[in-house]
């Protein structure tokens, strides 16, 4: 079963095109365009994120018996994209084009090997562990 | 079944592992550069030239061979899920042997002196051999198995094929082995490295980080799946058929190996140009340059075949070589090192800085202010201009195999200064850092 894979790995994609629209913008020095796409682009990776902390880690964690093992990897680089956000939020503020667009830059990079790893393992290793179906409707639900 | 209590994610090797292979590799390429101003267009007389072959392994080993060994032991960790056993120490070992490998083989090469050659071997296959072992010890352990992996194997296996034939020429120099064509084992020796070991290993990583830097849509499941394999089934029967003198078989493989080639080049740039992301990016520019050149030289390839009388023999070698090595692979390296190293720094820095109470955590350079697109930017018009003046070396090596020269030391120490920019700027930070950390 692929269940937790194929949904996580969708909404991986539905990030990225948030982030390349808002890229785009910001880089046209559309602001009302950009502040609206980074809010987008941000309340989806957030809510990814919760998705994972809330429902598929804890799960993860419980069945397996690892607390300390890639979920913990993972939460930290979640750690470390919220803090880029906060970055984010503070550049578009001041209207800062080359700042923001550096930060892009540096989260599109740390978001890609992040989701390399979770689709080419972590999300496996759920699928095998976990029963798909209901995880996913969990992580829907919310 | 994975076993998943032996798979942490949290392996990455210290910053220090891959930035000594990155920050030796372009003072390799600016070696080259001075070598090219000092012997001139006699350079370009012939592909047998001693100084000629000491250029092209500068090129090969010093620079290409330096930056994916590190990137290799690098992305492992991320790529695998498994981390390269003894990050620190073997690692080291493996740099040290390239380094006085590359220099000896160099020296050997100009000053023919035996013993120089065996030191060479000596360091050389255990620089390589170490490095082989130790790919070979981490693939081994990778639990789940993509693409990337599968054609690491086959980029891995055609590095052994390259080192084994590579050494043979070399004792083949000290004294002559018996039955040993020289010129066939060379061909193969270079083929195996540049379609093989260079070639393979950017497609295994090209089907991972095209679609990821640049949002573009996923290279085909059948090119994936199909072409790595193809590739490496054409280089074996290409030898087999060049071993057996079977032109048959070797015309058509090559004809094949070549199109293949094309249809990756063709479609990585296809796929570049769909991508979502619309922000000019220094590493795009890089790698558009690279499959442009694999493009020409693989049409050239296929043309010269159907009507020899295009581009004279002679010529035709070193445009291959200059397309391959120089427009094809230092292109894509010089490229991805602009992703990799101000990424590395600024991934290093943020965990710790994250370790630390928020009040005393510092703002970091994001990786656009470690390295502006500015100074990279000029880096690449100094490549350009290296690549025009080299072709125009092919042509009319007396007036433009020096000027080439002096292109491709300065393009190669600017890329040195800009990676020396970004570790400066990590050391300072690091620093910073660590002083906050210990402040009560």
């Amino acid at each position: 079963m692929s269940a937790i894979t194929e949904t996580m790995s969708a909404d991986h994609k539905r990030c990225d095109e948030l982030f390349a629209a808002a890229e785009t913008a910001v880089s046209e020095s559309d602001w009302d365009l950009a502040n609206q796409a980074l809010n987008d682009f941000i309340a989806g990776m957030n809510h990814h994120f919760k998705m994972e902390e809330e429902v598929m880690f804890p799960a993860f964690e419980s069945a397996t018996g690892m607390t300390m093992g890639p979920t913990q990897m993972m939460r930290s680089e979640h750690e470390q994209m919220r803090e880029l956000f906060t970055d984010l939020e503070a550049g578009a503020a001041e209207k800062d084009v080359d700042e923001v667009l550096g930060l892009c830059e540096t989260l599109l990079m740390i978001m890609q090997q992040h989701n390399v790893k979770e689709e080419q393992m972590l999300y496996r290793m759920a699928d095998e562990v976990l029963p798909g179906a209901e995880v996913v409707s969990e992580m829907q639900a919310l | 079944m994975l076993s998943s209590a032996t798979l942490s994610l949290d392996q990455a090797p210290p910053i220090s592992v891959p930035f000594r292979f990155f920050l030796t590799a372009p003072l390799f390429a600016a070696l080259a550069g001075l070598l090219l101003i000092y012997y001139g267009e006699t350079l370009f007389v012939s592909r047998w030239m001693p100084g000629t072959l000491a250029l092209v392994h500068l090129l090969t080993i010093g620079f290409l061979a330096m930056v994916m060994c590190g990137a290799m032991m690098q992305m492992l960790p991320v790529l695998a899920g498994v981390s390269v056993p003894n990050v620190l120490t073997v690692p080291s070992i493996i740099h040290l042997l390239l380094v006085v490998g590359t220099g000896s083989l160099v020296a050997g090469f100009l000053y023919t002196d035996s013993n120089v050659f065996i030191f060479a071997m000596v360091t050389l296959g255990g620089g390589f051999g170490l490095f082989i072992l130790l790919i070979t010890v981490t693939l081994l352990r990778v639990k789940v198995k993509n693409r990337t992996v599968k054609t690491m194997w086959l980029a891995l296996f055609s590095l052994l094929v390259t080192v084994i034939l590579g050494l043979l020429l070399v004792q083949s120099l000290i004294s002559p082995v018996d039955g040993l064509q020289v010129a066939l084992i060379t061909n193969l020796h270079l083929t195996w490295g540049l379609l093989g070991w260079v070639g393979l290993l950017v497609i295994g990583v090209a089907f991972q980080v095209v679609p990821m830097f640049q949002i573009t849509p996923e290279y085909s499941q059948n090119t994936q799946r199909l072409l790595p394999v193809a590739l490496l089934f054409l280089l074996l029967s290409w030898s087999i058929g060049a071993l057996y003198q079977t032109s048959l078989v070797t015309i058509l493989a090559e004809l094949l190996l070549m199109m293949g080639y094309l249809l990756f080049a063709f479609n990585t740039l296809r796929l570049q140009a769909q991508r979502k992301r619309k922000v000019s990016d220094i590493t795009l520019l890089f790698w558009r340059v690279g499959m442009v050149s694999t493009t020409v030289a693989a049409g050239l390839f296929v043309l010269n075949h159907f009507s020899s009388e295009l581009i004279p023999q002679s010529k035709m070698v070193f445009l291959m070589g200059s397309l391959f090595i120089i427009a094809f692979g230092l292109s894509v390296v010089n490229g991805m090192l602009y992703k990799i190293v101000p990424f590395l720094s600024w991934f290093h820095l943020q965990q710790r800085n994250l370790a630390l109470p928020r009040e005393k955590r510092v703002k970091l350079p994001n990786m656009k202010t470690a390295l502006p697109d500015r100074i990279a930017r000029k880096q690449l018009i100094a490549h350009l201009i290296m690549l025009a003046l080299l072709f125009g070396a092919i042509f009319w090596p007396q007036w433009f195999a020096r000027l080439a020269g002096v292109a491709l030391f300065i393009s190669s120490m600017m890329l040195w200064w800009n990676l020396v920019i970004v570790t400066k700027s990590y050391r300072a930070y690091a620093l910073k850092l660590r002083r906050r950390a210990t402040d009560a």
